[in-house]
């Protein structure tokens, strides 16, 4: 476990240090709802209908533009190829990447939650901590199909258009997940409400996470 | 195998591909009864239904393969997913061609987002996506990469599909419950339709399969024409 | 008795390019090997092989009697110094050999790192960070990288490139005190110098091919020149 986080805590350094993209991330995402609001006509009932997918399609954005920022780090210098020949198990890079990415994507959603909640008109604490328990199982869910695929990505030149090509498709389920449960957060619905889906979040989870934990060595092979 | 096998199949599967297809078209337009309410146009789903089970054969068949490469490193199970994955691109864009050409006179739209067809639009995205990592990654690593993604693209489609049915779920369902919903005059067409499309996909594979060889032999043969030049 | 590492007819090519053709190499273990040749000869792709960087198009290394590939302990014993450093530019100098003293498992780590910073001589920069270092001194970083978790085999790809007269010395001592401490090591270089002080064995490599396996001998400059004309290309 040591070196997976050591590898964790070397890229939330990196981030910190370049605490800039996140703030431009940031900015970005905010763009990003505010477009969206244009695709329903002004007081209409239809964009709080869709603010729960337009929520989540920007994380979707945002996390494939972090993981390709992440992983440019380390190509640079051939870092992740010095990463691969340290005496330790590839899982372990996978992990500690997977955890990196995921603490991430927390932060960069804690920062949006507020500034969505008040443009698409309801209270931030609406839903508590069911709208965190659906990120978090969403979170991983995409982290692991994320890190996987970017590990295969960073070898292809086009490799921003390629990584949301091969990624989306495969996230639909978790995006669908985390969809729903903050639609029923936000609406007020109970745990007993989204249970259903959170479980199937946290199935979905285990499987990629097992899925990812098989392959990437083979996908950092020389 | 032997030479005089390889070339027997390699004669059988498009003879048999081409008797079928045409006992296909004949029983789906001379035999088939005419559907009382859709008219002509239900013999889309002969085909339609052919296609699916083609295709679902064809990333079938990637999976295991990849799984094999994966295991052997042997090229040869390398060539197999890209060929299969390749015919079953082809015959899930027909899918997707032939499913709205019926759905516009009977439902009213060429497309509607129900479950199974924004799983089947997936499915072909995935595989697409399957081509482009072939299509960026050549030699080696771009085999270890698509024999990954082959297999994690398979065990996603169910996944989907059921996240989508669980999100909210037109589509007819011919099979339910073991009951057949067809009328009995259309079960040999299909029959022979399914029949005739997995026949097509085996002469397609295993031609784009024997052409995946000669590129590697070509390859061998472009590297050692230079081994002896020094 | 086992070679402690051996390689069986290597070969290696990028699309049509023959980078090696048949390489055949053992070390025993505690042997030092200079490996010679000009530019693109081969002995940086020769070395990545032996790291496990590159994989063989052909051929098997072989790490104490047991196949290299997949082999952590192999990894473990490894300290390979290429031509990219593998450090990270935002990173400082303590930072990026800290993450590796925790990837290779180092035991106090804290005060390895400390001592290899002095020796290198960047123990002023420790708290900088990489990406506003010259050329000189990433080398001396990555350097002591490779030489952080003590490693038995040391596979190091022209190490004195881009270094001053003072560290080109400093270095030199450290690869003798190492070679009198039973490590084995692979250096490659083009300089003929280096490989008279170092070596006990050159290998000279010259497209993709071994020339010369032997002992340093007096008039290596011309038995250098002989075979591979100059290193003119």
């Amino acid at each position: 476990m040591r070196a997976a986080l050591a590898i964790t805590r070397k890229d939330l350094l990196l981030e910190m240090r370049g605490r800039e993209v996140v703030v431009i991330l940031f900015v970005f995402a905010f763009l990003v709802l505010t477009l969206f609001s244009l695709s329903a006509s002004p007081g209409s009932e239809a964009l709080s209908e869709m603010a729960p997918g337009i929520l989540w399609i920007t994380f979707l954005f945002a996390g494939v533009l972090g993981l390709g920022r992440n992983f440019d780090r380390e190509r640079e210098n051939d870092c992740f190829q010095g990463l691969l020949l340290a005496p330790c198990d590839p899982t372990q890079i996978y992990w500690g990447k997977c955890l990196s990415t995921l603490i991430f994507m927390l932060v960069f959603q804690a920062l949006l939650w507020p500034l969505f909640s008040i443009l698409y008109g309801f209270s931030p604490l609406r839903g508590g901590h069911i709208v965190w328990t659906a990120f978090l199982l969403g979170d991983i869910g995409f982290v692991a199909l994320g890190v996987l695929l970017s590990a295969i990505a960073i070898h292809i030149r086009s490799r921003e258009i390629v990584l949301p090509l091969l990624l989306f498709p495969l996230c639909l389920p978790v995006l669908l997940g985390g969809v729903q449960c903050t639609a029923s957060a936000m609406a007020g619905g109970g745990f007993r409400e989204v249970a259903g889906w959170l479980g199937r979040l946290a199935a979905f989870d285990v499987i990629f996470i097992s899925l990812g934990s098989i392959l990437f060595p083979f996908v950092v092979e020389e | 195998m032997g030479i005089a096998m390889k070339k027997t199949l390699d004669i059988f599967f498009p003879a048999a591909a081409l008797a079928a297809v045409i006992s296909a078209l004949a029983a789906v337009f001379l035999y088939a009864p005419v559907e009382r309410t859709m008219g002509l146009v239900q013999k889309i789903f002969y085909f339609h239904l052919g296609s699916a089970a083609a295709a679902f054969l064809a990333f079938t068949v990637v999976l295991v393969s990849s799984v094999f490469y994966l295991v052997s490193r042997s090229p040869r199970w390398d060539t197999v997913a890209l060929a299969a994955a390749e015919t079953g691109v082809l015959f899930c864009t027909l899918v997707l061609i032939t499913g709205p050409l019926w759905a516009r006179p009977v439902w009213g739209k060429w497309w509607v987002w129900d479950p199974r067809l924004t799983t089947t639009l997936i499915l072909w995205f995935l595989y697409v996506g399957y081509m482009v990592i072939r299509e960026a990654l050549p030699g080696p690593r771009g085999a270890l990469a698509a024999g990954v993604f082959g297999i994690l693209a398979y065990v996603d489609v169910p996944i989907v599909y059921f996240s989508i049915r669980w999100w909210r779920g037109i589509h007819p369902v011919v099979i339910r419950g073991g009951n057949v919903g067809l009328d009995a005059g259309m079960i040999p067409p299909l029959i022979i339709s399914l029949a005739a499309f997995v026949l097509l996909l085996a002469a397609l594979t295993r031609e784009r399969y024997n052409i995946g060889n000669l590129e590697l032999r070509i390859q061998q043969l472009e590297v050692s024409s230079k081994e002896d030049t020094p | 008795m086992t070679a402690y590492l051996e390689a069986r007819d290597v070969t290696k090519r990028f699309g049509t390019m023959h980078a090696l053709k048949g390489v055949s190499l053992d070390v025993a273990r505690g042997g030092s090997l200079v490996l010679l040749g000009p530019n693109g000869a081969g002995k940086s792709t020769f070395l990545g092989i032996l790291a496990g960087r590159i994989r063989p198009t052909g051929g098997t290394v072989s790490f104490e009697g047991a196949l290299l590939r997949r082999s952590v302990e192999a990894r473990r014993q490894t300290g390979y110094l290429s031509h990219s450093p593998f450090l990270y530019r935002g990173l400082t100098a303590r930072e990026n050999l800290m993450l590796y003293a925790d990837l290779y498992s180092v035991q106090r780590s804290g005060a390895r790192v400390d001592d290899l910073l002095r020796l290198m001589d960047l123990w002023e920069r420790r708290h900088d960070r990489v990406g506003g270092f010259s050329r000189g001194m990433e080398q001396r970083l990555a350097i002591a990288r490779s030489l952080l978790h003590d490693p038995g085999l040391l596979l190091l790809d022209e190490p004195f490139s881009g270094l001053d007269y003072r560290s080109n010395s400093v270095l030199m001592e450290i690869l003798i005190d190492l070679r009198g401490r039973d490590r084995t090591m692979i250096i490659s270089t083009h300089n003929l110098e280096v490989a008279s002080s170092l070596g006990n064995d050159v290998a000279i490599i010259d497209r993709g091919v071994i020339r010369y396996r032997g002992a340093v001998v007096e008039d290596l400059r011309d038995l250098y020149m002989g075979l591979v004309g100059g290193g003119q290309r």
